[in-house]
């Protein structure tokens, strides 16, 4: 038999899968001493959770042997008499309910996490339309999916005695064509409007608050600046940085000598005013990601992007509707961006206008030198790290 | 009967039956294995290179998704495996991007592009289309070589001091440009621009092969619309590769100045390391729009192949023919023009004019009218056929289902407004995934199992075929179904971890999931390289039609020979897709089987049954009377010298 040849070339070499095994063995007791000696504190919850694991995979295994063994020892061939069409049927139809029903039932299920709804104008008719097209894809998944399926138990082969011929069927043709091109045509006209009207067509109302502030990134942090009394943000340029100036501010414009840079790690927003914020990078590519504002730019060294929105839930009322006294809005750094790329947060509060007007007025503002010139960074070709 | 018409250009020269001397072409090692110019040849060091290196890359993804199941907890074993990589057993994080970075390269470029075009396109243009082999076997060669040595370019990547490339597989300066932004960014980036420079250069040329190959080497007989659906992808793919990789490669040129010659192409007002960098008047978003003007493309590139695979599996196994044939070719068509015009959507939130977002949300939800029409029609090809469930076939129809799953979020994504929150998380990386990770790898695999028998005259094992399917179906829908659920919890994508954030770190116990079923399914794919290998040595042997096709490549002797016929070349009568038809002995009729070879009784669908005998025919009387050949009349098939030295040959360009 074949099988001969595989277990003399196994017996042979025991001599050599025994010191392999040895030295093996002897390895592992060193790491073990050495993880032992280096580990943080021992958790008897993830030992448990990595031998149940270990002994579920060596389960496997070993009956995929056992099986192998037996078939091989006693000729036995269980697929001698398996139809295979009907068989594989019966396993696409199995597959295909427990997919179905995992699919049910894990959409409302993860829907807690979700994000929650959207804390600004604009949000709302993103969101709107988000899940006005999951109200199209979410039944045509189980609808085309469902034909599939249909297809395979109704067609297999020992269900059917011949294919019936036919080249194509020109109303079914016609009717996929229409059944995929209004779904098209509604969400690309709907598509389009969101975004030219609530997303890029914001303007302020009569009487509503504005204000202008920078956000700039940076490997790995953010930092804001907010317009001063004059609720105008000063020049700046990128040679500027240095020392104090982390923000490259050009103090010689008057504009600039009233902008302030939060020292605390967060940005505070008033409810119900229209916010512009002025992003920029000092390096690389980042992108300003407010999850649940429903914005997102991306940060460009050398380019001006922009955004604006309207917050319209404050922290403790989403705090409330949460139930969840922690919950802080987050700014998320959404561009890959080197190596922390995913530490880089920055804290976002949403308050009413007297309490981010009491917050702004504690701030100092930013770094003013004793003399209001610009302080030139000295160009330095970098050299080439090529190694 | 034949409802296409032969047209003009089809009008060819027939083989006359000479045949070369018995000079056969003797092989040293070096010609038949390395250099061979063989199409057959390369379709296997292709097929086989893609598989090594896909294997390679899903590797990769083993490791990182460990990280991202077990943040904070050390593995010995990586410390090991990666030494400086992994200090006490974590993952250094721009390692861990490293890793990221070279899976996608390796898998778009490398399993999905080379691998399946590379493969297919060498295996079946010549012998579906009736030709000896590719218009240019030299160039052919060069091609394969040039995709090989890239190989060896980017897997070296991983062995310098600084690493690989790290800065995702789009590599976006200035994160790629500059050494100082990130470690992988110094020598591993110039390799990796290296080895992609040198992959392109292997795919058009490649490309100019099948191009030239489908427009003039045609045999009698062979229309366009008389062409299987396959080699009408591989042609459309082949001319969208000539157009969209070169803008690419013009990018990462520019790239390369940027990175090594101080040049300002995409760098501007960058302050790094304590310096301020001379370079003004940049762009990044120059880089983008000429990245993705081949990004979206190469993504069709991928997906047209596979699906013209599935079209030549489903029909074959239910027997029937492909529903639509002819809306089909208009679709391949179809998205190939249109996924020129869609790349933006790449860059809805870059700060780019936001009327490009109007246009490209128009554009790019109009490419979904021609990929749903393909889905339907698979769907509508299954519907009053004769399902033979075998390997090849529960492949494709995996394909199918997956490009459900994954083709439908391309809605969401699509728009420019939603995808204000899902750029860039969990949701595209599910999205993409699931269209080219596995449906496309589906049909790979699926014309894997279907063709092994054209490449290595051997059945691979059809149980742990299944097996196979099963697993990685099953396995493939558990890892990347919960990702479309981060995605709408705003959870972003090429991140480290997920501890840092209140919104992300919600999401850790389904990364626990996630990354089990990753490696359950990695586990699974050892299966299929088993077999595979085996299979090539020891498989079961291969009747010459063993799934009873009418296509061309299985009317070739099963142990291959250079020229592919060993006589003349077929002529063919009808289209591929003659399956079940009514009246016809046999539920398949061959394409170089003619009406009248029926007529006298020709027993084409048994086993022994030798085409030869069809196909080397005198030729045709003036009264058009043939002389019925039998079996034992059949030349002896013979070794032809050199395919490009027919004089009566193929390879005399068409009208």
């Amino acid at each position: 038999m074949k099988c001969m040849r595989w277990i003399g070339a196994v017996g042979l070499a025991a001599p050599l899968w025994a010191q392999i095994g040895a030295a093996a063995k002897a390895r592992a007791a060193e790491i073990a001493m050495e993880a032992v000696k280096s580990a943080p504190a021992f958790s008897w919850e993830s030992l448990l959770w990595k031998v149940v694991w270990l002994e579920v995979i060596a389960v496997i295994i070993l009956s995929f042997l056992l099986v192998w063994v037996v078939i091989r020892a006693t000729g036995w061939d269980p697929f001698a008499t398996w139809d295979r069409d009907k068989n594989n049927m019966r396993l696409w139809m199995l597959v295909g309910l427990v997919f179905f029903a995992l699919v049910l039932w894990s959409a409302p299920h993860y829907a807690d996490r979700y994000l929650p709804e959207p804390a600004s104008l604009h949000g709302v008719p993103i969101d709107r339309l988000l899940w006005g097209i999951a109200s199209f894809t979410y039944p045509a998944f189980f609808i085309v999916h469902l034909m599939l399926f249909y297809m395979i138990w109704r067609y297999y082969n020992g269900r059917v005695r011949a294919a019936t011929y036919m080249e194509t069927h020109h109303g079914i043709e016609r009717g996929a064509l229409i059944a995929i091109s209004i779904p098209v045509v509604t969400i690309a006209v709907a598509g389009i409007y969101v975004w030219s009207q609530p997303v890029h067509g914001q303007s302020p109302e009569p009487g509503q608050k504005e204000i202008e502030l920078e956000v700039v990134a940076e490997q790995f942090q953010w930092r804001a600046r907010y317009a001063g009394q004059d609720g105008k943000l000063g020049r700046y340029h990128y040679t500027l940085i240095g020392g104090d100036n982390v923000l490259g501010i050009d103090f010689t414009d008057v504009k600039a000598q009233d902008d302030i840079i939060p020292q605390l790690k967060e940005i505070h927003l008033p409810v119900g005013a229209l916010v512009t914020i002025h992003v920029r990078s000092k390096d690389v590519l980042h992108s300003l990601y407010l999850p649940h504002f429903r914005t997102h730019i991306y940060a460009v060294p050398g380019q001006k992007n922009k955004v604006m929105l309207v917050p319209t839930i404050t922290t403790r009322e989403m705090r409330k509707k949460l139930g969840d006294p922690d919950f802080d809005y987050e700014l998320a750094c959404n561009q890959l961006c080197g190596g922390a790329h995913y530490n880089m947060r920055m804290k976002v509060v949403v308050e009413s206008w007297e309490e981010y007007e009491a917050w702004l007025r504690q701030q100092k503002p930013a770094y003013q030198p004793a003399q209001p010139q610009p302080v030139q960074a000295e160009l330095r070709m970098q050299p080439n790290q090529n190694s | 009967m034949a409802t296409h018409v032969q047209t003009a250009t089809t009008a060819h020269a027939v083989e006359s039956g000479h045949h070369h001397d018995h000079d056969h072409h003797h092989d040293s090692f070096w010609t038949k294995y390395i250099f061979s110019q063989d199409h057959k040849t390369i379709a296997k060091q292709f097929l086989i290179t893609g598989f090594v290196s896909g294997f390679i890359g899903i590797l990769l993804s083993g490791i990182f998704r460990l990280q991202l199941a077990y943040p904070d907890t050390s593995f010995p074993f990586l410390e090991t495996l990666l030494g400086k990589w992994a200090p006490e057993g974590r993952l250094d994080p721009n390692f861990y991007m490293a890793l990221v970075t070279m899976h996608g390269t390796i898998l778009v470029f490398w399993l999905l592009t080379g691998g399946l075009s590379g493969t297919f396109a060498n295996l079946l243009i010549p012998l579906q289309i009736g030709a000896r082999d590719m218009a240019s076997p030299f160039i052919n060669m060069l091609s394969f070589h040039f995709f090989f040595w890239g190989t060896v370019v980017l897997m070296a990547s991983f062995f310098v001091e600084t690493g690989p490339a790290a800065a995702g597989w789009t590599v976006y300066p200035p994160l790629s440009a500059l050494p100082q932004a990130m470690p992988g960014s110094g020598l591993g980036m110039m390799l990796w621009i290296t080895s992609l420079v040198l992959f392109v250069v292997g795919v058009l040329m490649g490309g100019l092969n099948y191009i030239t190959t489908v427009l003039n080497m045609r045999t009698k007989g062979m229309s366009l619309m008389r062409m299987p659906l396959i080699v009408w992808a591989l042609f459309t793919v082949a001319v969208l590769g000539l157009l969209s990789f070169p803008p690419a490669v013009a990018a990462f040129i520019l790239l390369l100045f940027d990175h090594s010659l101080g040049t300002s192409f995409y760098l501007s007002d960058i302050y790094i390391a304590g310096q301020a960098l001379p370079q003004q008047g940049g762009n990044i978003l120059l880089y983008l729009h000429l990245f993705w003007f081949l990004g979206h493309p190469e993504v069709y590139i991928v997906l047209l192949p596979a699906l013209g695979i599935a079209s030549e599996l489903i029909s074959t196994h239910a027997r029937k023919p492909i529903f639509g044939y002819k809306v089909m070719v208009y679709s391949i068509l179809g998205i190939a023009f249109v996924s020129f015009i869609v790349w933006a959507h790449h860059m809805f939130v870059s700060g780019m004019n936001p009327l490009l977002g109007s246009i490209f949300t128009a554009t790019t939800l109009l490419v979904a009218i021609p990929s749903a029409m393909k889905i339907f029609n698979y769907i509508f090809t299954l519907w009053k056929g004769r399902l033979q469930l075998n390997t090849p076939m529960l492949f494709a129809i995996g394909t199918v289902s997956f490009f459900i799953s994954g083709g439908l979020t391309g809605f969401f994504l699509g728009v420019a407004p939603v995808d204000i929150p899902l750029h860039n998380t969990y949701f595209v990386v599910g999205h993409f995934h699931l269209v080219m990770g596995v449906s496309a790898v589906f049909a790979m695999f699926g014309g894997t199992y279907h063709w092994f028998p054209r490449l290595w005259g051997r059945m691979m094992n059809e149980r742990l075929g299944y097996l196979h399917f099963w697993l990685t179906y099953i396995g493939a829908n558990l890892v990347f179904f919960p990702m479309y659920y981060m995605g709408l919890g705003g959870v972003p994508r090429r991140y480290y971890a997920f501890t840092e954030f209140a919104f992300t770190s919600k999401w850790q116990d389904l990364n626990v999931v996630i990354t089990m079923a990753a490696l359950a399914t990695i586990a699974a794919q050892l299966i299929f390289v088993y077999n595979f290998f085996h299979s090539m040595f020891w498989g079961k042997k291969a009747p010459r039609n063993p799934w009873k096709a009418n296509t061309l490549e299985w009317s070739s002797p099963v142990k291959h020979i250079h020229g592919n016929w060993p006589g003349q070349l077929p002529v063919v009568h009808r289209w591929p897709y003659d399956y079940s038809k009514s009246g016809a002995p046999a539920d398949f009729i061959p394409q170089y089987i003619s009406d009248e070879d029926i007529a006298r009784g020709v027993r084409y669908w048994e086993e022994d049954f030798e085409p030869l005998s069809v196909i080397d025919r005198p030729d045709e009387g003036g009264d058009g009377e043939r002389k019925a050949m039998s079996p034992a009349d059949a030349p002896a098939p013979q070794a032809v010298l050199n395919p490009n030295r027919d004089e009566d040959s193929a390879s005399s360009a068409q009208a």
